[in-house]
């Protein structure tokens, strides 16, 4: 595809994107669609250590939970106005991840997803225990939705509809796809891939990989709070399982199905997973359990998930066509 | 000197728990190289297994433990078989994920089937004993006696049976199976079904101390990851220990120092130790 | 400068309480074919890897280009200017040559984070001279006509060939290959002979070790023969070869089966 034609497509998308708040009526499909927007940042964060630096971070869902409370808190408890608070909340997030990826990153093989699961637990317990702060087991309530911007002239833009935070999201999601493809797509992109691909290797082609790592783990735990911040705001209530398992599993599906090491990958699978979940609505609780089957079940048979399969589909035409 | 007493009789008693399901997490772990995050949530399917049996079923305790081992033996047979043999050749991170699906799944059956209110059953005994002015209920000894037993049992069935030192001369040494012409996937399916009915039997034993639920896995599980980190990764001894240790150490804090932040410190300081020791405390260097 | 590249000081390596490597020293001339031959468990790898980094030796010292470099982490070696293959053939199997070769680069290990999301310009023109850089390598090691192939599927000598380039790609003055003739099909032999000598002749150091007798007595400057981590002698191959010692513990039956 040349450079025109791609941008040609690019335009064409971001059209959509700006006017699908025109069409969809319903509410409750714009709220399902603020809710993929921010799973497609939490997956992109996710996608960013995971698929590309080859690191399996199990408390990912517990730095969404560090940024959530964070600016939830900040906004509460110090009477920040939101777009002071979520930038903060996403620095004191990526701080956290840099404190402790120094320590878990040391660990390969076996150990970092142990490591990180246990560093997942403590967490957790911090916040579901510390109750002057966090509100503890009972949760966070009445967070405020972001304040309203006042443009000089136009008038004010407010966030109490659903269609506003449609937009606030879209942007954010933008800047993320922006900031990591530009990432993953340099030359610093390509050590991360190597690190994934061999690890001595990559060092004794003079790669610093621990420095690598920790970058990477910090720029992908900001992302993580960045969604978690988002959600707080959004939703206005935070429970500490929202800071655990529950998520990062959440955001895993969405990787892994959406096809892992990809962009496009986890966006389709932020997209897609939400969308089935309303299709699945009369499962009830047994809706998880039909998401660990389709893990399993994609894991065995599309490990690259949705774009691997396309992928192989279209390679396997194309071979057909070239005989 | 009393309140010092109750605390290590419960620590010793929690240490039983955690040396049994670091025991079964290590021996999966030393034949079949995978981390096996499933092993909390079998623990949980095998309290629920004896729940079912002594409080639906009206059987007496012993038969609701003896049931709940031979199901999850065979389920964990079953688990290595459909699935987790797959995956041995591919990358590491494939056989990490496909637990977290598992996971995802029995978890969640659980919550639907039976609910996420706490459940428990009653002890075979609510005598009470008294020993130099304390108070220890039968149950705590039968959970300490039971455990060192089964421990013993698992002990003698690697020292004394062919089956048994091959699982050992594999977790040393990978080829070592091989050479005693041990069928290897054979090995494997054993080893996942021991290792998970001592899970289970560890959950029935404090199933009338501690309560069911579904989410009870999760902390049991990161515990016995502490512990075979700490004891060496496919240890035997290791992990024993360890889970007495951590048991005892937990108690210690909970009662002495901290209610609260317990889980936070331990496995806080496990993740500070990784940093120093990124193998673990007694782990090779790569 | 000094005439050595490399060299060793009474290095001693255990692990646990087998001494892998037994108080050897030796200096690598600039410019030589220095090999390095011992039968299998003699510690050659060993040697190379405290040389890089990857392993800390329990005593003694490595100066390269005059400077102490034990203790340095493998990257920081690396950067210093020695590159080196591994013996099991190691690769970005993933990804093409192109893409192992650029991974090589100097601009591609040193390209800070913040430019390549922040920048325009400057990360254009090195990731332009990176790839121009690593073309330039893969027409070098002589798989100019494989650039877009996995390298997952390339054959085996092609995969040697590769590791050796990714061992050059970052233009280092001393390179080390662990056999990198191991299992490669007679008809490959020569082509990586003829790779390793033009490798030599564009001015680079090599430390070699290889299991090939013939090829080592040929190509070698200098040969080292270790066995059980004992240095037995270190001199130009025709002494070496009628040295007692290494044709007792080593020549003997190599020779005669290989040879
Ligand atoms: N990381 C390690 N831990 C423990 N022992 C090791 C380690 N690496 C090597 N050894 C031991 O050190 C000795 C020397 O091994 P090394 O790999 O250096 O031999 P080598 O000369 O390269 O042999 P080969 O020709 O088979 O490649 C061997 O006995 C080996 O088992
Ligand atoms: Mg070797």
């Amino acid at each position: 595809m040349d450079k025109k034609r791609k941008a040609l497509c690019l335009g064409v998308l971001i059209l959509i994107i700006l006017i699908i708040p025109l069409f969809i009526k319903d509410e409750y499909y714009l709220h399902i669609l603020v809710m993929s927007g921010i799973w497609i940042i939490s997956a992109l964060s996710l996608n960013l250590i995971l698929g590309y630096a080859g690191q399996l971070n199990l408390a990912q869902g517990t730095f969404f939970g560090i940024g959530a409370y964070a600016t939830g808190l900040l906004m509460q408890k110090m009477g920040l106005s939101f777009w002071a608070a979520l930038p903060l909340g996403c620095l004191l997030t990526a701080t956290i991840g840099f404190v402790t990826g120094l320590p878990t990153l040391r660990t390969r093989g076996h150990y970092f997803p142990i490591a990180t699961m246990c560093l997942g637990i403590a967490i957790y317990y911090v916040i579901a225990r510390w109750d002057d702060v966090t509100g503890g087991a009972r949760g966070l309530f009445g967070l405020p939705r972001p304040d309203p911007i006042v443009i000089p002239f136009l008038g004010t833009i407010s966030f109490e509809s659903t269609a506003s935070c449609y937009y606030l999201v879209s942007f954010l999601v933008f800047i993320t796809i922006v900031v990591i493809h530009r990432l993953i797509t340099s030359l610093s992109g390509k050590r991360l891939i190597a690190i994934r691909g061999n690890e001595d290797l990559a060092q004794a082609l003079g790669i610093n990989t621990m420095r690598d790592k920790v970058i990477c783990f910090t720029i992908s735990t900001f992302f993580a709070g960045l969604a978690g911040g988002v959600f707080a705001s959004y939703m206005g209530s935070l429970m500490a399982e929202n800071a655990h398992f529950v998520t990062s599993f959440e955001m895993l599906l969405n990787v892994m199905i959406g096809g892992v090491g990809t962009i496009i990958g986890p966006i389709i699978g932020a997209i897609f997973l939400p969308l089935l979940s309303e299709e699945l609505h009369f499962l009830g609780g047994w809706r998880l359990v039909v998401y660990g089957l389709i893990l399993i079940l994609t894991i065995r048979f599309l490990p690259f998930g949705i774009v691997g399969g396309i992928r192989t589909a279209l390679a396997k035409r194309h071979d057909k066509r070239g005989v | 000197m009393g309140i010092l007493l109750q605390t290590l009789i419960n620590g010793i008693m929690l240490g039983s728990v955690y040396a049994m399901v670091a025991l079964g997490l290590t021996l999966i772990y030393g034949i079949l190289n995978v981390p096996n995050f499933v092993h909390g949530t079998l623990y949980m399917i095998g309290a629920y297994i004896a729940y079912f049996a002594i409080v639906s079923f009206g059987a007496p305790y012993w038969v609701g433990l003896i049931v709940s081992l031979i199901i999850l033996f065979a389920i964990g047979i079953l688990l290595e078989r459909i699935v987790f043999r797959p995956f041995y050749d591919k990358p590491l991170i494939n056989s990490f994920i496909v637990a977290v699906g598992l996971i995802l799944v029995l978890e969640n059956t659980a919550l639907s089937l039976w609910g996420p209110e706490f459940r428990q059953f009653a002890a075979p005994s609510d005598k009470v004993i008294k020993v130099m002015g304390v108070m220890i209920t039968a149950q705590r000894i039968i959970v300490i006696v039971t455990a060192a037993v089964l421990i013993w049992l698992v002990h003698l069935f690697i020292k004394k049976t062919r089956l048994g030192s091959a699982i050992e001369a594999t977790s040393q040494n990978p080829d070592g199976a091989l050479l005693m012409g041990i069928n290897i996937s054979h090995m494997r399916g054993i080893t996942f079904g021991i290792g998970t009915a001592l899970a289970a039997v560890a959950a029935v034993l404090v199933g009338p101390i501690l309560l069911i639920y579904p989410a009870m896995g999760h902390t049991v599980i990161g515990m016995a990851f502490v512990i075979i980190i700490i004891g060496g990764m496919g240890s035997f001894i290791g992990a024993v220990l360890g889970g007495y240790i951590i048991g005892i150490l937990e108690t210690l804090v909970t009662s002495y120092i901290t209610n609260f932040f317990t889980e936070a410190i331990i496995f806080g300081l496990l993740v500070l130790l990784l940093a120093v020791r990124p193998t673990g405390l007694f782990g090779k260097p790569h | 400068m000094d005439e050595y590249i490399l060299e060793v000081r009474n290095l001693t390596k255990y692990f646990g309480g087998l001494k892998a490597i037994d108080n050897v020293s030796f200096k690598i001339n600039r410019g030589e074919i220095y090999s390095i031959i011992g039968p299998n468990g003699a510690g050659k790898t060993t040697l190379f890897n405290m040389i890089t980094g990857f392993i800390p030796p329990t005593e003694g010292e490595i100066f390269f280009q005059g400077q102490k470099i034990n203790g340095l982490k493998p990257y920081q070696i690396a950067r210093l200017g020695i590159g080196r293959t591994f013996q099991l053939t190691t690769l970005f199997m993933q990804n093409t040559v192109l893409e192992n070769l650029l991974i090589g680069q100097k601009q591609t290990r040193e390209f800070p984070v913040f430019h390549s999301i922040m920048s325009v310009k400057r990360r254009r023109v090195s990731q332009s001279e990176a790839v121009e850089r690593a073309h330039a390598v893969a027409e070098f090691i002589g798989l100019g006509t494989f650039k877009n192939t996995m390298a997952a599927i390339l054959p085996h000598g092609a995969q040697k060939q590769l590791s050796i380039g990714l061992a050059l790609s970052g233009d280092p003055d001393l390179i080390l290959l662990d056999e990198p003739l191991g299992g490669v099909d007679m008809d490959e032999i020569d082509m990586i002979i003829e790779l390793i000598k033009k490798i030599r002749d564009e001015g680079k150091t090599i430390c070699l070790i290889e299991h090939k007798m013939r090829v080592v007595m040929n190509i070698s400057d200098r040969i080292l023969a270790l066995s059980y981590g004992k240095k037995l002698v270190e001199d130009l191959p025709e002494v070496v070869a009628s040295n007692e010692d290494v044709i007792a513990s080593y020549l003997g039956d190599r020779y005669a089966a290989r040879g």
